[in-house]
């Protein structure tokens, strides 16, 4: 009895044991957060969100030499974000899914002032091991393109949110949820507050003035 | 009978014994070394804080290779709203996504002087009002380890194991607290808190850490020293 007790404990400490070698190799992140709301007046003009498909399933996936791997999924965070941002940057705001790249389709019977659509250009993060630092940090760099109410585009204007967090023993993956957030605001302050100064977009506000 | 009795016997100087190391570990454990305090304040205008006012306490962020720790302000924030004069504070997390996007690394002001500008901004003045915000507390700061030596070695093997040997580490906790008055949009005063300490970590068979904590020492005076400030006593 006491042996088959023993041999029973033994195997569940090996199970363990192998699920913990195994976690310790790869890490999934699902990047989740705050959302808020702009404290800054909307623009009033009617625009639509070309949203695309890219944007909202987006997963980064990064062998690192001494770091395992690690599969971290933005999507979700994106969608939410900028869905949150578009509708406090605008007084109207109209949304399009759209799975093609680079594409701003014609919207017919809407009467709009223009359109916006954001991709995920490019997504990076480091873990103390790379850095030499005692943080995560994380990395986003998106493009925004603006279009008049044909879709004629009007400018490209690309940014990156920049975020970076502290990590305690075995929270690498809250650390990298952290510092993935933190660069998605970042990214979403620059737009709120640096977009309407660039030339393209201010001469189109003043166009649909 | 007999054998059982003997049996008990050795269990009970078994357990005993198991009991005194349990004891000797916990005792150990709860060793810590010294770390000393220094703090120190400037007072640059009178502060108070009248009923239903309250103050935040935001840990600079910035884009270098050094921030100050979330746990240094939970800390300050613990010890600030408890005791016998708790101070109403609005939590940091809480405040900045009520200021999006005023207040992330990027956008933050850096200086007092920035307040107005910051406040000229359509909703701002509105908000900090809503929140019945008087007082911003900016951390800067942080610990680092200054000096570290010894040596210690851990060994598993069939028969057992354990670990040999003394290592030290010393740390430097510094940190600065910039008290902003968000009605007159100016500086009050700076407190700042330095702690030095060394722990030490020692192998017997067991590791046993003695502790020095600079951190939170910094923490406890800079926050005793703040509620004093703040409330103007």
């Amino acid at each position: 009895m006491v042996c088959r007790m023993s041999r029973t404990m033994l195997a569940g400490a090996l199970m363990v044991w192998v699920s913990l070698l195994m976690s310790a190799c790869s890490t999934s992140v699902q990047v989740a957060g705050d959302v808020p709301t702009l404290l800054v007046p909307a623009l009033s003009r009617h625009v639509t969100y070309v949203e695309p498909k890219d944007l909202v399933a987006y997963v980064h996936e990064e062998k690192l030499h001494r770091g395992g791997e690690w599969l971290i999924a933005l999507g979700q965070m994106n969608q939410v974000f900028f869905r949150q941002l578009m509708a406090s940057m605008f007084t109207t705001v109209t949304r399009i899914e759209t799975v093609e790249p680079g594409f701003l389709p014609a919207v017919e019977g809407e009467d709009h002032d223009g359109m916006i659509r954001i991709d995920l250009v490019e997504y990076g993060f480091l873990t103390p091991e790379l850095s030499g630092l005692n943080f995560y940090s994380a990395s986003a760099k998106y493009r925004v393109e603006l279009a008049d109410a044909t879709s004629q585009s009007l400018g490209v204007w690309q940014v990156v949110g920049y975020g970076k967090a502290e990590a305690g023993a075995f929270q690498a993956g809250e650390a990298v949820n952290a510092a993935t957030v933190m660069a998605i605001r970042d990214a979403g302050a620059r737009i709120a507050l640096e977009l309407p100064d660039q030339s393209f977009f201010s001469a189109w506000l003043e166009a649909t003035n | 009978m007999h054998g059982f009795t003997n049996r008990r016997s050795a269990l009970g100087v078994l357990l005993g014994r198991q009991a005194f190391h349990w004891v000797l570990l916990s005792a150990l454990a709860t060793l810590t070394a010294c770390a000393t305090t220094r703090v120190e304040q400037n007072r640059q205008m009178q502060t108070g804080l009248a009923s239903g006012e309250a103050m935040v306490i935001l840990g600079r962020a910035t884009y270098n290779d050094r921030q100050t720790e979330e746990s240094f302000t939970d800390c300050l924030e613990d010890i600030l709203s408890r005791g016998d004069r708790p101070i109403r504070l609005v939590p940091q997390k809480q405040f900045i996504d009520q200021m999006y996007p005023w207040f992330e690394p990027r956008t933050a002001p850096g200086s007092a002087n920035d307040l107005g500008r910051l406040f000229s901004e359509p909703g701002v003045k509105e908000q900090i009002a809503d929140a019945r915000v008087r007082y911003l507390a900016w951390i800067e700061g942080d610990t680092v380890t200054i000096d570290k030596g010894g040596s210690m070695s851990c060994t598993v093997s069939t028969f057992g194991g354990g670990c040999f040997g003394m290592s030290y580490w010393e740390q430097d906790a510094s940190y600065e607290a910039s008290i902003w008055d968000l009605q007159t949009l100016d500086t009050s005063g700076q407190i700042s808190a330095d702690a030095n300490g060394t722990s030490y970590l020692a192998g017997l068979v067991l590791p046993i850490p003695i502790l020095a904590r600079p951190g939170n020492a910094a923490c406890k005076g800079l926050a005793e020293q703040l509620r004093t400030f703040i409330s103007g006593s």
